[in-house]
Formats: structure tokens, sequence, C-alpha cells
């Protein structure tokens, strides 16, 4: 018989069978709370950086959509100069010149001939684009003067 | 033992250290007095005062700035631009980061063409910014970039009004100043209209004063002005202008002026004025180059009246095509007064159709005296003249078209030969339309559509429908005596081969501001319809003081024709025995 110690008294418990086959309670795992700490810190921090770094990165996309801009305007200023210089070359005035320049002269009147198409041959004729102007034909001119309809301004 | 001065008795704290704690508490209680004054300031300016602090920071960083949309563009009837914009550099100065202006002004105004004393004037005034040139040539902004004063020079670019066909119809054109506002022509009558609405946008500045572009916000967006289709023909408008021109100097005119006009819609094909001015650089020419002869100045029509006073008179009764009149060469009227004919010839007895033929002056006045002051008056009146014909330019004159009660008895006479009365181009060109249509006087006008900036076209519609003035029968009565002019008459240079031409001569004596008539000063004219069958355009030809010759049969009549047939080609119309313009029909060169 083991000795025990004095003052001591056992009490008998009845254990449950299984008592020896349970399986260890484990303890929640604890960091080192510096760890901890810079845990908490990344998670405020991060949401804060990534507002400034969103910030930042529309200021840059700011600046770059600036210098977009900026290429735009650039070149709708060249299209301008382009319709600009398109449409003095094509005035009539200068056309005029050039065409005296290469020896053209007007048309003498025997030279013109009025020829009257059968409908065959507008029909079979290529149709074009129609750009807006086209539509012009419908809108100005061509319309006799009668009280009922209306005129252009 | 000597107790050391700096340590108090056994049990009590040593003295240094009592007094550096009394000092601590001192540092302490100063430092927390700070502490509490900034925070309270912090706490103030967070509060009560951030309102002045805002609005500094505001001002700094946010500029509202006024957007103009894009003035819309201005094309002929075939969709070619006779108005458009290009985008020019405007250059500022900066005078606060100018250390020496007059330095400054010697770099920089040669370049610019300006005096340099007055750019270091304007940079003396100080401030942020200071304009120094308006929409200045690509070249110069080159120039001035090479200079490398990038912190006291900058270039603001804006939208310059430019015309790609130079002088070509300047005068319906008009032009815009330099802020884009129309000052002349359509440019001023359609201002609203191409200029369209001005946006405001609130900009966001950095601290180096680039924008911010997310911070940019639209308080307003601007709209784009619309285009404007006009009802001039760019070719046909070339053509006016080149004939006149040559006139104009053949003759050693004063001024000359071509209308060509629809004479069944009213539209206006071509308006020439000479002199001309180019539109692009309007500020280096007389303003009296700018000014629209054919609308805002009234001539004495001459002869070219007889066409009115004979439609007046067959409209009223007073006269019938057969009615005849003799015509010695010369008429003695009241007061004294004689009236004569162009070569002091008597034309023997005449009917109406003589009368135009051969611009009977007797005649016609005896007609005028038929119908009498009254009638005479308003028939006139009724024919639009003394009266702006409303059409879509500005500066519209009315004409001179005195009451019946101020005619002395020799007026009926006199007007019936087209003197004591002032029209304009563009009223005498109307009536001649009417004759040629059938009787309608309709409105001229040179804005055909609108094109919106979103694409739509638009018609100007007139809801108020021509009114009728002559009956079919008389305009076809007319027009057939017109016709006679040209194949039998006065205006026989005027015929265009292969048309028929129908038309009237002028020859009007200008009148002195001191009274009566300037002598050797004439007006010399011609206003005429093609094709006579089917009547498609009414021209006026119009040349002011020429010299060598002055008759309207002889300078004006073949200036007629010649613009008549080349706009006959250009139109496409067929010549006359072709039968109607069937759509089939084209003109074609071989």
């Amino acid at each position: 018989m083991i000795p025990q110690p004095r003052r001591q008294r056992i009490y008998p418990v009845l254990l449950p069978q299984d008592a020896g086959r349970r399986a260890p309670v484990r303890k929640p795992a604890r960091g080192h709370p510096m760890a901890r700490g810079l845990v908490a810190l990344a998670l405020v921090a991060m949401p804060l950086l990534g507002h400034v770094w969103l910030e930042s990165e529309a200021t840059q996309r700011g600046y770059q959509l600036r210098q977009l801009r900026a290429e735009v305007a650039d070149l709708r200023r060249e299209r301008d100069q382009l319709r600009y210089r398109l449409a003095s070359l094509r005035a009539p005035d200068r056309l005029e010149r050039e065409a005296r320049a290469i020896g053209l002269q007007p048309p003498a009147t025997d030279q013109l001939a009025a020829v009257a198409l059968p409908p065959r041959a507008l029909a079979a004729a290529p149709q074009r684009p129609s750009p807006w102007w086209w539509r012009l034909g419908e809108l100005v001119g061509q319309r006799p003067a009668s009280a009922e309809e209306s005129r252009p301004r | 033992m000597k107790r050391h001065p700096s340590r108090g008795g056994a049990g009590s704290p040593p003295r240094v250290l009592a007094l550096s704690r009394g000092r601590l508490r001192v540092a302490s209680a100063a430092c927390l007095a700070c502490l509490a004054a900034l925070f309270g300031r912090v706490a103030y300016l967070q509060t009560a005062g951030s309102g002045p602090l805002r609005d500094l920071a505001l001002r700094q960083q946010l500029e509202a700035t006024e957007v103009r949309g894009s003035r819309g563009r201005i094309y002929d009837r075939s969709g070619r631009e006779l108005a458009t914009n290009v985008v020019r550099d405007s250059v500022y100065a900066v005078p606060r980061a100018i250390q020496n202006p007059e330095a400054f002004a010697r770099k920089v105004a040669p370049i610019l063409r300006l005096p340099s004393r007055e750019v270091a004037e304007r940079l003396r005034r100080g401030g942020y910014f200071v304009w120094l040139a308006r929409q200045v040539a690509p070249e110069v902004v080159s120039r001035l970039r090479a200079l490398g004063l990038e912190d006291q020079l900058g270039f603001e670019p804006e939208p310059q009004r430019t015309y790609p066909a130079g002088s070509l119809a300047a005068h319906v054109l008009g032009f815009a100043g330099i802020d884009s506002q129309g000052l002349a022509g359509v440019e001023l009558q359609y201002d609203g209209m191409l200029r369209g609405k001005p946006g405001r946008v609130l900009r966001v500045r950095d601290a180096l004063g680039r924008e911010i572009l997310e911070g940019r916000r639209v308080l307003r967006q601007p709209q784009d002005g619309a285009d404007l289709v006009l009802t001039l023909d760019r070719v046909v408008q070339h053509v006016a202008e080149r004939e006149l021109d040559r006139t104009v100097a053949q003759y050693r005119a004063r001024a000359g002026v071509v209308v060509i006009m629809d004479v069944h819609t009213g539209e206006l094909l071509a308006l020439a004025s000479v002199p001309r001015y180019d539109p692009n650089r309007y500020a280096d020419f007389p303003e009296d180059t700018w000014r629209n002869r054919a609308v805002a100045e009234a001539y004495e029509p001459g002869s070219t009246l007889k066409l009115a006073v004979l439609a007046a008179g067959l409209e009223a009764g007073a006269v019938s095509a057969t009615s005849r009149f003799a015509c010695p060469g010369f008429l003695r009227v009241a007061g004294g007064h004689t009236i004569r004919d162009a070569h002091g010839r008597g034309h023997g007895v005449v009917d109406l159709t003589d009368i135009l033929r051969l611009s009977c002056n007797v005649g016609a006045a005896q007609v005028g005296a038929r119908l009498g002051p009254h009638r005479l008056h308003r028939a006139l009146k009724h024919f639009g003249f003394g009266t702006p014909t409303g059409a879509d330019l500005p500066g519209e004159s009315a004409g001179i078209l005195r009451p019946p009660s101020a005619w002395s008895g020799t007026d009926p006479y006199v007007v019936g030969i087209g003197q004591g009365v002032a029209v304009t181009p563009l009223q005498m060109v109307r009536f001649v339309a009417a004759v040629a249509n059938g009787g309608r006087l309709v409105r001229p006008h040179v804005a055909a559509a609108v094109r919106e900036p979103q694409g739509g076209l638009r018609r100007l519609a007139d809801p108020t429908p021509a009114p009728r003035v002559l009956s079919p029968e008389v305009a076809a009565s007319l027009l057939a005596m017109m016709e006679r002019t040209v194949t039998d008459g006065t205006g026989a240079a005027a015929a265009v081969e292969g048309y028929r031409v129908a038309g009237k001569t002028g020859t009007a004596q200008k009148p002195s501001p001191s009274g009566g008539y300037e002598p050797g000063r004439y007006v010399a004219s011609f206003v005429g319809v093609v094709p006579a069958d089917r009547p498609k355009l009414a021209v006026l030809v119009l040349v002011d003081e020429p010299r060598g010759a002055y008759y309207g049969g002889v300078v004006a009549a073949p200036v007629f024709a010649r613009i008549a047939a080349q706009t006959l080609w250009t139109l496409g119309i067929p010549p006359s025995g072709h039968g109607g313009a069937s759509p089939g029909t084209r003109v074609e060169g071989d």
C-alpha cells in the first residue's frame, strides 16, 4: 500500500466508463501580444491605406485623363484646321484660278447640250451614299410659291 | 557634520528635486495651457471661424468658369462650308511672376507685333492675369513657347470664326467678333441660334495649379450652336461676284450689286456687293465696305420702275395692253418741267410693250399721270416699295416712297419714270419675281434650314402665304412685254443663247443732296427673268456711277447675260425649247 500523507482523505469517485478515451480539451491558441497588436493595427490600417491608395490612384488617373483630353482637344483642333484647309482649297475662286492656270476654260454655249435621260437610265444610275446635305433637296427650293404651302422663312 | 545645502534633512526630498518638481508642474501647466489654447483655436477654426478660411481655400482651389459651346457652322445649299471654327491660342501674362516688365516686354512684344511700352504698361497693373493678344497664329505661339517663359506666359485655346472662302458672300455672312458674337450679316441675324448656350464648370486645382479632373463638376452643360444652311449657292455666288468685280473695274464704278433669287420661293441664290471685304480680317477694311448694298442702300430705280407703273395701270384698269400714247420725245408737265426721252427723239405712237421695249419716258409718265398720285402710291406700296421686304438680313432699308400728300403736281409723271422714289435692289428683284411667278410677292430670304447639334435637319418655314399683288393675266402680260425688251429693245445685250430672257433696263441720274440731279453720275441697272418660258430666276445687276458708259443696256445687261448663262448651267436648268424641267433632264458640257 502506498503511504498517504496525513490530513488527506480519499473519497471514492465513480468515473464514467469512457473517461479514459475522451479527446483532450484544446486550450485556445494565444499568440504573442505584439503579433496580436500588429494584426489589429493592420486591420485598422489596411482600409485606410486602401482608401489613400484609391485616392492617389484616382488622382493619377485624373491626370492621365486630363492628358488624354488634351490629346483629344489637340486632335479636334487639327481636324478643324484640316476642315478649314479643305474648304479653303475648294473655294471656287481658287479652283477657277487653278483651272485657268492649267488651260481650262468655261464651256462655250455650243459646247453644252441638254440631254433628256429616259427614266430607265436614271433608275440604272449607281446609288451614291446620301450625306446629310442631300436631304436639303427636300427642304430647299423646287417648290412653286402658292398660298397653301409654307415656304422657308 | 555640515549638511550639504542641496540636501534636506532626513525623510524630506532633496531641495533641488523639490524645485524641479515645481518647475515641472509649471511647465506642464504651461504646456497644457498651450495645448488647450491650440485645441481651442483648432476647435474654433473648425467650427465658428471656419467660414472665411473655407472661402479662402475654395478661392484657391475652386474656379467656376464659363464654357462656350462651339458656334454653329454655316453651309451653302449644297452643304459646302461658308463659315467654320478653328482653335487659336490666346496669350496671357502673369504679372506677379514677372520681375522686370520692361525686359519681358522687350522679348515678347516684337513677336506679338505690339509696342513694348504698351505691353510693359499692361504688366505694371499687377495681378495674376492679363491678356496680351487674342487668337494669334500658330507660328507666333511657337516663337513665344521657344522663349521658355512658362511661369510668366500662358496660352488659352479659344475658338476663332473663320471663313474658308475668304470674301465670298461676305455681305451675306457678315462676321463674328473675337468672343464669337455675331456682328453683321446672318452671323448677327441668327446669332442666338448659331451661338448656342454657354455652360458653367467648377474646376478644382491642385497646389501646382493643375486641374484635378475628378473634382470637376459641370454646373450647367454648354450647348453647341446649331448649324445654318443657307439658300446661297457657292458657285453661283462666285460667278456673280466675279462678273460684278470685272464690270466695276472695267467701268471704274463706285459700287455694284447683283441679286439672284428663285422667283417661286424667294430663296436668294446669290447676293453680291462691291466693294468687297474679307470677313476673316474685317477690321482691316473701311466700315463702308461692310454694308450690304443690296438691302441697306436705296437708289432711284429709273426705268426699271416702269414695270411697276405699268403693272399698276393694268391692275387698276387705267390702261390696257392696247392703250396707245403719243411720244414726241418730250412732255411738258405742271410746274414748267419737261420730261425727255433718253436720246431726245420721239418714239411716235407707243403701246405698253413699246414703252418697256424702248424705255419710253414720255409714255410711262403719261401712264403715271393717268393713275394719279393716290392710285400710283397705293400700287407701289402694294408691290412692296417703301417697306422692308422682311428678308432675314440685318440693316434693311425701307427705301423712300413719300405719301401722296407730299407729292407735287409733277410727281405722278416723274414717279412714272422711276424718279422721286428710292428702292432697294431686293425690293426691285422681289417685284420682278412676282411678275415671273404669276403675281405673288414672295419674301426674300437666305436661311433655308437649321441643322441641330444632334444632327436633325429642320426647315425654316414661314407660315404666312405669299400675298397676291398681281393677277396672273397682268403678270403674264408684263412678262411678255419684258421679253420683247430683250428680243427687240434696249435689253438686247441681256440675251442668253438657248434661253428665253425677259427683262428691263434702267438708267437713272443720281440725285444731288442739294436738290436736283448730279450731272454725269448715273446708276445703270438691268433686272430680268430666266428662262422666260419657265421662270426660275430673277436677276438684278446694278452698277453705281460707271464711267465711260452709263446706260443700263450697255453696262448692266451684258453682265446679266454672263451671270444668267453660268447660273443656268450650274443649276442644270435646261435651255428653252426643251420642254419642262423633266426629272431626267441634265445640262452637260461636251
